[in-house]
């Protein structure tokens, strides 16, 4: 029984040796490379990839930033949850009366600093991503 | 001039030199192709689901284990990509059933085989292969015509050792079965 599996085996690997596969295209390995440079060049342009955790960093980055601006000292985690006050500014008069503007804008709506601050963050980020897209047109964002 | 292994072009791309991976694409394309061909019976789209696999494979190259080969991993890949496009469509094959596999006898098909010509026997087989399901002609293909082992065959088609032995069993039966079926046809016309 053995020996004569073994015949059927010797008798089926030389008939399969005799099968021919099918070719692919001429230009196969010339279209895999040009999609994988396409793939290292998109990934080269790409300047920021907004996922989450960056949204999040940048987000808390602009709040920072937009509280020392504002304030001028980094005190500001007492102030945080307070309603927002313009008497500790120590920016110059013109930027001042902005702020003065704005900070009657958020007292009117009675919100706290850090929702006025989360709002302007926002405000901040969307600009500058649309400036950069602007000048940098093959950056792309991620949500 | 002695051939380069597939691990060192890997090493190579591996270090920042994309177009090695030319070479590896070109080696191993005929049976990637084939793969993706016998499971989706469409020349345009095994084309593409080919070329997807080598992209896959060059993106997640960082990942491929070198204690195996690159040959299994590709057609893994390839395999796995072709068996989920299919599931998509619904094949219409005339396939070969079991009902077939009682009524063969190996000797007498041996000796009808040796009496016809080369290319007879050629056209013989491949009909008979031809009415196997995709992914037997992609077993059967890879074990006879690529000389890859049990284990290999298992790693690519996601089967225990046991389960490879037992199909290549079976299909060599069936394709027994049909090209005894093809020469009584033969006689009786």
């Amino acid at each position: 029984m053995k020996d004569h599996n073994k015949t059927q085996e010797e008798f089926f690997t030389h008939l399969m040796k005799k099968t021919k596969l099918e070719e692919p295209n001429l230009h196969f390995t010339s279209k895999v490379m040009e999609k994988i440079h396409a793939v290292q060049t998109t990934e080269k342009h790409t300047i920021f990839v907004y996922n989450k955790w960056s949204w999040i960093l940048l987000s808390i980055a602009a709040v920072m930033i937009i509280f020392v601006v504002i304030f001028g000292d980094f005190s500001f985690v007492g102030n945080m949850f307070n309603n927002i006050g313009t008497e500790n500014l120590a920016l110059v008069s013109i930027l001042s009366n902005i702020i003065n503007s704005v900070g009657a804008v958020f007292e009117s709506l009675q919100m706290s600093t850090l929702s006025g601050l989360i709002i302007l963050s926002a405000i901040f980020l969307f600009v500058l991503d649309r400036l950069i897209r602007k000048f940098k047109p093959t950056h792309f964002m991620m949500i | 001039m002695k051939q380069q292994s597939d691990a060192y072009f890997i090493s190579r791309v591996l270090k920042g030199n994309v177009n090695a991976f030319e070479v590896l694409v070109d080696r191993h394309k005929t049976m990637v192709f084939n793969i993706a061909f016998k499971i989706i019976e469409n020349r345009e789209d095994a084309e593409e689901i080919a070329q997807d696999a080598f992209l896959k494979a060059f993106q997640n190259l960082e990942t491929f284990r070198k204690e195996s080969r690159f040959s299994t991993w590709i057609y893994r890949i390839a395999y796995n990509t072709a068996i989920s496009k299919s599931r998509t469509k619904s094949l219409l094959t005339n396939e070969l059933n079991e009902q077939h596999l009682d009524h063969y006898m190996f000797p007498e098909i041996k000796n009808l085989m040796d009496e016809v010509d080369e290319k007879e026997r050629i056209r013989i087989l491949n009909r008979s292969l031809s009415r196997l399901p995709g992914e037997e002609q992609v077993l059967i293909t890879l074990f006879y015509y690529k000389g890859k082992s049990i284990e290999e065959i298992g790693e690519i088609m996601d089967l225990s050792q046991g389960n490879v032995k037992v199909r290549l069993h079976r299909i060599r039966k069936k394709m027994f079965s049909e090209m005894h079926r093809m020469f009584n046809l033969q006689e009786s016309l």
